[in-house]
């Protein structure tokens, strides 16, 4: 079957309509912090039984990388992010927004969002059972040695680097311990609370150290030190030839990291647009903006985690694993329209498979026409004096952390991230490195033992493989790097 | 420089806490790693660079300069009201059990507001009841998510 026939299914009008409803209500939940795809896509499990496998599948999917799309407007326009890959966006969106261009920084993620939706489709359709076989090649003991690759790439996010990003990535490590062992099921660092079993949540830490964090920061300013955001005009709303010019290839090479880092299993948009992030400071010509503002700390990032989410879909439609809860909540709405993913999925129920696959080209359209024209709305709340903006934010944040999980100990949590993101942004901590080490410490810990366990004990495991062996290699070689390019790097500042 | 040193001392206090606390879990083999092994050998890895940074500070031995410190003693004003704003975050954040979590919202706005220099009651209550309305039509009453509630909502 082709490209066409997959469109034939997919631009039918009940199919276009479920389309339609999913991209929306993606869009909305990733505008909204705390409700991710995965909870959204579980309150629309129900709809999928009425719509039937083909129209249920492609608004499950809608939502999805609806998501990704929607996720960026808080992070740029209030320095919240609506879902946790779009965390990163926080770094460069908001500081493109306090300089007026928070219309240029929407357009550019949308239109990342776009190239890489569309893109990842291509090569999804191109290359699944492959890089799925591929991606099975990966056991524990390489798991583990890619986080470490990954902790080390990714200690120098915001360009401080040092000993201080290190230590705030592993004060992320230790926070993702709290909660219910991964292998054995204990709970740990809880003081016994139930409610803390569930662990921190990272939505609840995020909004913490990001929002609710700047929120304090701007009121401990005096009224004069404030900037006042730049007026906008009508013309500033869209991106300049040169922003245009300067984010393309970033949305290339983010695409093509995100859709590679799909394939992993875990929380793999996530990863994806901290990697971009990393990849565009090391390439960019502009390397002084990164921190006060680069658009392609912005195209690079929210093309990967939309890359990253085409990708994830590969080891779903072709093995039938599901590698992150958004993807295992689309498989059990699969499951429960009677369709079962794997190896037969595409010849059991193919007007289900190239309908899903068609509908994602037509859904990415849907996205860009609904994301573009509301550019000037949202750039429009930036303009909002922040002593009626920030409550409304807090409040935002509040209902975001408490939604994540329905969880009131997850407020608490944001309101001490709160202050800690206060507290580092004054003794100049950065923020991200410890979102990284939360991401990441669940993936590495539970690969570290599983590896201890599958080698008995023997620590070669860790080196037996040339995959392991070429990741170690690349860490070192990136230590060495970091250490002979920036001297200063295990010192202080 | 006091102030720096004191950050890393609460880092390194924390990565102690873990580091005590994990060794009441399983700490198991190496065939067999128990629930101990990764929290403990991160708390030594956070121990071990909290440890450098300080001896890094301490060697440095910078004297703090009269600008930063008169920028610090000028601050007091804003360090005051991070501190009202956060105590009354926790303190209605606490009340939301008796009030109910949009009734709690609805004063943490509004109160917010007026810490955040909104001049007029009228306007403040006017951002926090549009605020909570919004609020309460997406989550509670589209997307259903349940709220804990009190005397009122």
């Amino acid at each position: 079957m082709s490209v066409l026939s997959a469109l034939e299914i997919a631009l039918t009008p009940y199919n276009l309509l479920a389309c339609f409803v999913g991209v929306l209500v993606g869009t909305l939940t990733g505008v909204l912090p705390g409700l991710g795809p995965a909870a959204a896509m579980a309150l629309l499990l129900p709809l999928t039984v009425k719509l039937g496998p083909t129209a249920g599948l492609i608004m499950l999917a809608g939502i999805y990388y609806g998501a990704m799309y929607g996720g960026s407007t808080t992070s740029i326009l209030v320095n919240v992010p609506g879902e946790p890959a779009s965390v990163v966006t926080c770094l460069e969106g908001y500081k493109l927004a306090q300089k007026g261009r928070a219309g240029a920084a929407l357009a550019v993620s949308a239109l990342g969002s776009f190239v890489a939706g569309t893109i990842g489709i291509v090569l999804l359709q191109l290359f699944a059972p492959p890089l799925a076989k591929a991606a099975l090649a990966f056991g524990p003991a390489e798991f583990f040695a890619l986080t470490v690759v990954g902790v080390i790439v990714l200690s120098n996010l915001s360009g401080k680097g040092g000993i201080k990003a290190f230590l705030m990535i592993a004060l992320g490590l230790l926070l993702s311990t709290v909660g219910l062992d991964p292998l054995g099921g204990v709970n740990r660092f809880t003081f016994n609370q139930p409610l803390a079993g569930t662990g921190l949540s990272f939505i609840a830490i995020a909004a913490g150290l990001f929002g609710v964090g700047e929120i304090l920061w701007l009121a401990s300013q005096p009224e004069e030190k404030i900037e006042p955001v730049a007026k906008v005009r009508l013309r500033d709303l869209y991106p300049t030839k040169e922003e245009i010019k300067r984010a393309l290839p970033s949305m290339f090479r983010g695409t093509l990291l995100g859709f590679l880092i799909g394939l992993i299993p875990g929380p793999s948009a996530t990863i994806a647009s901290f990697a971009s992030y990393s990849l565009e400071k090391s390439t960019s010509k502009h390397k002084e903006e990164f921190g006060n503002g680069a658009i392609e700390g912005v195209a690079g990032p929210e093309s990967a985690n939309n890359a990253a989410s085409v990708g994830a879909m590969i080891p779903l439609l072709s093995l039938g694993i599901p590698f992150s809860p958004a993807i295992a909540v689309l498989l059990s709405g699969m499951l429960l329209v009677g369709v079962t993913p794997g190896p037969l999925f595409l010849r059991e129920h193919p007007d289900a498979f190239w309908g899903v696959i068609g509908s994602m080209y037509i859904g990415n359209i849907m996205l860009l026409i609904l994301n573009l024209p509301l550019v000037g709305i949202w750039a429009s709340i930036t303009r909002i004096p922040y002593k009626y903006l920030m409550p409304v934010v807090l409040l935002f944040c509040i209902v975001g952390a408490y939604a994540d999980n329905n969880n009131i100990f997850d407020v608490w949590v944001m309101l001490a991230a709160g202050v800690a993101g206060y507290l580092m942004r004054k003794y100049e901590y950065d923020p991200a490195p410890l979102l990284i080490g939360l991401v990441m410490g669940p993936i590495m810990e539970r690969s570290l033992r599983q590896a201890l366990i599958m080698g008995r004990g023997d620590l070669a495991i860790f080196v037996a493989s040339p995959i392991s062996l070429a990741m170690y290699a690349m860490a070192l070689a990136l230590v060495v790097f970091m250490l002979v390019k920036k001297p200063r790097v295990m010192s202080a500042d | 420089m006091a102030k720096e040193i004191g950050s890393i001392l609460v880092i390194a206090g924390i990565g102690l806490f873990f580091m005590i606390y994990s060794l009441q879990y399983n700490l198991g083999s190496l065939e067999t790693p128990g629930e101990a092994v990764f929290p403990l050998l991160v708390a030594i890895a956070v121990i071990a660079m909290a440890g450098w940074l300080l001896f890094v500070n301490i060697l440095a031995g910078r004297n703090q300069r009269p600008s930063e410190k008169e920028e610090n003693n000028n601050n007091t004003n804003g360090t005051r009201k991070v501190v009202s704003l956060v105590v009354l975050n926790a303190f209605i954040l606490w009340g939301m059990k008796f009030l109910g979590f949009f009734t709690s919202s609805f004063i943490l706005v509004c109160l917010f507001c007026k810490l955040l220099g909104v001049k007029r009651w009228s306007q403040a209550i006017g951002v926090a009841l549009g605020a909570v309305l919004g609020a309460y039509l997406i989550f509670s009453f589209w997307l259903q998510v349940s709220f804990p509630k009190g005397l009122f909502i």
